[in-house]
């Protein structure tokens, strides 16, 4: 059983792009490319207001997230799972804005208090790192 | 959001200049999400990848068919995300079809006994009912397939 913090730590490795799932009310799977932040305890990301993925979290507030696997990080693998907040208050998209690691006001001209963008923050409830595929091992963590 | 309509000869080759790694998204009976990566191949128009037999992914389109995969993406954010309908076939002919000719890399180095003796491995067959290319994440581009 590993920590919170040592899945934390071997996250970064991948880099900052992840793939989130999401699951309609109906059991419909999607799947797409985020950038993501830990923020404290939390997985940030930001997304379009009328993407899918938030369709999806406002009827089912569950999401799997996987890090990017390359041959750099031997192909490894780190799931996390977890429930999703809806940030979309301008007060706490204000609080959130400088906090993901890159600028976010080219993809969001109208700043933090436009309403086509919210962010999701992911709260970890477990977590899976698979060393090359699993082959080499697999480390676990529940909250 | 709109885009230009497509065949899907021409997803399949937009996908094979992208990534071999895809990201698998399946759902439990319980309505938890899962993502994970796998190496997927076509054959003609429908889409195979190399399961265990045991693994979430299995167990959930067991009691759900529906399945979503976006290709990872290329750094430019040109990628592919498919969805469909999955069926996981272990028979032995099936797996002996498969295990040469069909996909792109050694299953050997995965389930070293071989077809006939590797009774974990199981293979995943996606039929794709639509389909959505994405050029730079959307910002250059989005076309669109869907069985008609």
């Amino acid at each position: 059983m590993i920590s919170l913090d040592d899945v934390r730590s071997d996250s970064v490795r991948y880099g900052p792009l992840a793939y989130v799932a999401t699951a309609s009310r109906r059991g419909e799977p999607h799947v797409a490319p985020v950038a993501v932040a830990w923020f404290g305890d939390s997985v940030l990301t930001f997304v379009r207001t009328d993407s899918r993925k938030v369709a999806n979290l406002r009827s089912n507030p569950r999401a799997s997230v996987h890090f990017a696997v390359g041959p750099a990080t031997n192909w490894d693998s780190c799931i996390v799972w977890g429930s999703v907040s809806i940030i979309e208050d301008d007060a706490s998209r204000g609080s959130l804005w400088d906090k993901m690691g890159y600028d976010l006001s080219p993809f969001e001209p109208g700043g933090p208090t436009a309403s086509t963008h919210v962010f999701l923050r992911i709260e970890p409830d477990r977590a899976l790192i698979l060393r090359n595929y699993g082959m080499a091992g697999r480390e676990q963590w529940r909250r | 959001m709109p885009g230009k309509a497509v065949t899907l000869t021409t997803v399949k080759e937009f996908a094979s200049t992208l990534s071999v790694w895809a990201h698998l998204a399946t759902v439990g009976s319980d309505g938890e999400p899962d993502v994970v990566p796998v190496h997927p191949c076509w054959e003609d128009d429908a889409l195979w990848v190399m399961v265990g037999i045991d693994s979430v992914k299995t167990r959930n389109v067991s009691v759900n068919n529906r399945v979503a995969m976006h290709w990872q993406v290329t750094e430019n954010g040109d990628g592919v995300e498919v969805w469909g309908r999955a069926t996981v076939l272990a028979d032995l002919e099936t797996k002996r079809r498969l295990w040469d000719g069909v996909f792109d890399y050694d299953l050997n180095a995965f389930a070293p006994g071989g077809p006939d003796n590797s009774p974990d491995t199981a293979f995943m067959r996606i039929d794709v009912d639509r389909a959505v290319i994405l050029r730079m994440y959307g910002a250059a581009g989005i076309e669109r397939w869907t069985r008609s």
